[in-house]
């Protein structure tokens, strides 16, 4: 049974009750929220999402805090298994705050395999991976591919690269988009479901877009085929791009500064990534404005 | 009174899994995810004899939690190294304390025990050139106020964390166990002159008595709960394996806490360990005998997995940590200073600086 076989009032009643169990490509959560704004948009972005009858890995929580800001500029506070990784953060933050508690769900309790920052992607059995650094463009590529040009969407967030490096799973959420990239996706692709703009976050003002259904059903992993650092460069003419083969040696440095998990898995984690890497072709993608430019690239590289 | 919540039944008697329903593991993993003895219960129930009991879905908690734990184990062993080597010129053995001891003394209570500071203690003549030598090989203090400093100084019983710029687990260097202005103290040369040397030939360890009642004057002296249940646990641990081979370990451990004065905290603690693990043998529940009834019951709280996951006793939890919050600064700090501490604390708008066991 899917979120939205559900009607609205069911699915907000066992929220507020006993916890909906939601189930994710790599795991199950028990959610529990009162929050209206919150719950609403979790019944619109992960409609998609089956409701899960089996033992959930995590149980999370959004609640007010115990302390004055429960009624006075009040917040909001994450918890997993009653731990609060977060200071509580202002109460219009609420889904924010649900996405930021999920990715550090699992950066912080899975070694089963390599998580590493990264925008994943995979067209026709092949993966893309694009880490990148806050500003480099890598969300909104990553929405560019997903609603634009029938990527299937595997995360915009963290890679799961499995034990053997020869395999990337997918575990497909919304969207994170933020300040800029928001309005340039909503012209890009007009008719994707999002959650409301929430301002002054940590980020700036941060939107969630809708995953395409396939993404969300799809759980298969499959074979990596490239790995892409993208860096937006604002002086470069906007339909100009500078695409350079990378060394595997220098890809095996920078992208083990984005795995969440290298140094948990000590040796293994080495292993793993140099296999990753031997089985991609490693590029580094400089682009101007222009997206379609940049998409374009990309898909010759995924070809 | 025995209340054994599923993770303390489950820690004790480990095939009690194959009696487990799903309700029950769902509970089973937010308890130990929320206790941090994760790693600590793989350790017991993903073994050859018991993996089959436990459902499909849930089996990679337990093997990342492996995963952890090796890792763990290398990294403190590398800390270890460190320790060795800057203290090398100085002629000592430290004592270590707490997680590392359990684990260079190849313990129970050391198996999938995670934790994050390495803790020794070395005698208060040599504290200021072992911070000297530790200063020079690498370790330094993070961020830390004029303030804090000065009240690590003072008045705790140990420097603040020391990290070191290569990757490594911090430090606590302790020159007592507890903090120096507590209405309690402790002869710490008595702990001295006992500690043996620990399987790891380069250190030293407290003999098990004492290692058993310096984690209960941690935990039943301290201000802070969040790893409360896990320290409970690791005394658990240490009790079981030490009567195994010493039927008449409770008698020497009453004696020694008679010895250093603390009988009234070895009272809470063997409380709370009948009240979540049942009864050990020589330990019987009515001659256990609490200074107060009250603060006993407050620990059944804070202790409590269940009251720490449950929504429904989240107010409860909470006014209870704080009741033993107050407490715990009561007993360990004079009046005088603690209003002090506190007007500062306040004014400034920080929290209190961390100090541990």
């Amino acid at each position: 049974m899917k979120i939205s076989d559900l009607t609205y009032e069911h699915f907000s009643h066992k929220c507020k009750y006993e916890g909906i169990k939601i189930e994710l490509a790599q795991s199950v959560i028990s959610l529990h929220s009162q929050y209206p704004d919150l719950l609403e948009s979790v019944f619109s972005l992960y409609s998609d999402y089956s409701v899960s009858e089996a033992i959930a890995d995590f149980k999370v929580e959004l609640t007010p805090p115990l302390s004055i800001r429960r009624y006075i500029k009040k917040q909001v506070c994450f918890k997993c298994n009653s731990k609060e990784p977060f200071m509580p953060l202002p109460r219009a933050q609420a889904f924010p705050l649900l996405e930021w508690g999920l990715n550090w769900t699992a950066t912080n309790h899975i070694n089963t395999h390599l998580l590493i920052h990264s925008a994943v992607l995979e067209k026709s059995g092949n993966v893309l991976i694009m880490p990148g650094t806050p500003g480099s463009g890598k969300s909104t590529l990553c929405a560019a591919l997903t609603y634009r040009r029938g990527y299937n969407l595997f995360s915009d967030e963290l890679a799961f690269v499995g034990a053997e490096g020869d395999l990337v799973y997918p575990n497909a959420r919304p969207v994170s988009l933020k300040n800029r990239s928001i309005d340039i996706i909503k012209e890009f692709a007009p008719d994707i479901v999002h959650s409301n703009v929430i301002h002054d976050t940590i980020k700036g003002s941060v939107a969630h877009f809708k995953p395409p259904a396939n993404s969300v059903k799809n759980i298969k992993p499959a074979r990596p085929k490239a790995i892409i650092f993208p860096k937006y460069q604002a002086d470069l003419p906007t339909k100009q791009l500078k695409l350079m083969q990378k060394e595997k040696a220098d890809t095996l440095l920078e992208l083990s500064k984005h795995c969440f998990n290298f140094s948990v898995l000590h040796y293994h984690g080495f292993e793993i990534l140099g296999k990753l890497i031997n089985n991609s072709n490693c590029y580094s993608l400089e682009y101007g404005g222009d997206l379609a430019t940049a998409l374009k690239a990309i898909d010759e590289i995924m070809e | 009174m025995d209340h054994q919540t599923l993770l303390s039944r489950v820690l004790k008697q480990p095939d009690y899994v194959q009696k487990l329903n799903t309700s029950n593991w769902q509970a089973l993993i937010s308890q130990a995810y929320s206790t941090d003895t994760i790693c600590k219960l793989a350790q017991l129930i993903y073994t050859d004899s018991l993996k089959k009991y436990i459902p499909d879905s849930i089996h990679w908690h337990f093997k990342s939690a492996l995963i952890l734990t090796e890792s763990h184990q290398i990294d403190v062993n590398i800390c270890m190294d460190k320790i060795i080597k800057s203290l090398s010129g100085v002629g000592i053995k430290p004592i270590l304390l707490k997680g590392a001891a359990y684990q260079a003394s190849s313990l129970k209570a050391g198996k999938g025990r995670i934790f994050n500071d390495v803790d020794f203690y070395i005698p208060k003549d040599k504290l200021n050139t072992i911070e000297q030598i530790l200063l020079w090989s690498g370790w330094s203090y993070g961020e830390i106020s004029n303030y804090d400093m000065a009240y690590y100084k003072e008045w705790a019983h140990e420097l603040p964390p020391l990290s070191h710029s290569s990757p490594c687990l911090t430090i606590d260097v302790h020159h007592n166990l507890i903090p120096v202005t507590s209405r309690i103290t402790i002869p710490i040369e008595k702990l001295e002159q006992e500690a043996n040397i620990s399987a790891d030939p380069r250190f030293k360890i407290l003999s098990t008595r004492d290692m058993i009642l310096h984690s209960a004057v941690h935990l039943f002296l301290g201000e802070e709960f969040e790893n409360s249940f896990r320290d409970l646990n690791d005394i658990y641990f240490l009790l079981e394996e030490a009567l195994d081979t010493q039927p008449k370990f409770i008698e020497s451990l009453k004696s020694r806490a008679k010895e250093l004065n603390i009988e009234f905290i070895l009272e809470y603690c063997l409380s709370q360990i009948n009240y979540f693990y049942g009864s050990l043998p020589g330990i019987n529940q009515p001659e256990i005998k609490v200074k107060n009834k009250i603060t006993d019951k407050l620990f059944n709280i804070v202790l409590d997995p269940e009251y720490k996951l449950s929504q429904k006793s989240a107010l409860l939890y909470k006014v209870a940590n704080f009741m033993l919050f107050v407490r715990a600064h009561y007993l360990k700090m004079p009046l005088n200073i603690l209003l002090k501490h506190t007007l500062h604390k306040w004014r400034a708008g920080e929290k209190s600086p961390q100090t541990h066991g």
